[in-house]
């Protein structure tokens, strides 16, 4: 908290993280499809599920990175 | 009243008494002089991490997570899952917005937005102006509160003509607006963990109940009419909320 200071407006690449994830969600064509199913659930419906968690793990990967 | 639902009313009336109640009593939770903006607004800052993280699924997550997107999915089918990518690009842009929001806030002892405006831009007009904004925004969303809560107490049965349509709704703000006039940020911030609460029992309840019961249905219902075309429909609904396949 205290080294925020320093890094103001700082840049880090661990951002680039949020950037894979804003893509995944934000291009349809790659997930809108049935198979693979996973327990009879469209690839449509659990691929998105399965992105909500890997964006709140790629999240706290980022704020521990760069809360220092 | 024919048409109401007594187990349903009464758990309502219930669950609306002690939260009214524990609206009122939040002002000596973690007590402070109420007459201060920071102590009434923010809680004297003093809300922590757990406490601070109830209070934002209290507020993130409403009616319309919980009856309006479903609805959606049941009625129109995949169209209502903007909602996951969109909580999937809105979270790391609030992260990455709201984090340094809060240590500029903190720092110079800001309360409100127009705090920050008039602090970082030196703008008293800018200031009142993204206030004014502010406020005038909140209002179609209290607006859709209100619809919400008219469609809560109409479910329970509960009709009326004229005056008397709105009395429910009425009372039920007038409370809402009372405690949090008395005891300021604490009364939503105590409030949010019994929704929160109450929504885990939901969602589990869901989890478990709705895929066993749709079972149900779509056994009896194939057992009829074999090519009973609706059941589709029924996929569609219990698609983003079941556990197990059929």
């Amino acid at each position: 908290m205290i080294g925020a200071q320093k890094k103001r407006g700082g840049w880090s690449w661990w951002y680039l993280l949020f950037v894979i994830q804003f893509a995944v969600a934000l291009w349809p064509p790659f997930y809108n499809r049935v198979e693979p199913t996973l327990i009879g659930i469209p690839f449509f419906y659990w691929f998105q599920l399965l992105w909500v968690i890997v964006s709140a793990v790629f999240t706290a990967i980022v704020y521990f990175a760069t809360s220092d | 009243m024919p048409d109401v639902n007594w187990i349903a009313l009464g758990i309502f009336v219930v669950l609306f008494g002690c939260v009214a109640w524990l609206g009122f009593a939040a002002a000596r939770w973690r007590k402070g002089d109420l007459d201060q903006l920071h102590e009434w607004g923010l809680g004297g800052r003093r809300f922590g991490t757990l406490i601070t993280w109830f209070l934002v699924g209290g507020d993130v997550y409403t009616a319309y997570t919980f009856i309006a997107v479903p609805a959606l999915a049941f009625g129109a089918g995949a169209v209502a899952f903007f909602a996951v990518p969109y909580t999937i690009i809105i979270y790391p842009l609030l992260f990455l917005v709201f984090r340094r929001l809060w240590h500029v806030c903190h720092k110079h002892g800001y309360i409100t937005a127009g705090d920050f405006v008039r602090g970082r831009f030196g703008n008293r007009w800018l200031a009142l102006a993204v206030t004014v904004t502010g406020i005038v925004a909140t209002m179609p969303y209290i607006a859709l509160q209100l619809v919400g809560i008219q469609v809560v107490i109409g479910a329970l049965g509960i009709s009326g003509t004229g005056m008397g349509a709105d009395l429910p709704l009425l009372a039920a703000f007038v409370v809402l607006a009372a405690f949090t006039y008395s005891s300021g940020l604490r009364a939503p911030a105590s409030i949010a963990i019994v929704k929160d609460l109450l929504i885990y029992a939901t969602a589990l309840v869901a989890i478990i109940v709705i895929p066993i019961e749709l079972g149900r249905i779509r056994r009896a219902l194939t057992a009829v009419m074999p090519h009973w075309r609706w059941v589709r429909r029924w996929r569609c609904f219990c698609i983003p909320i079941r556990s197990r396949g059929f």
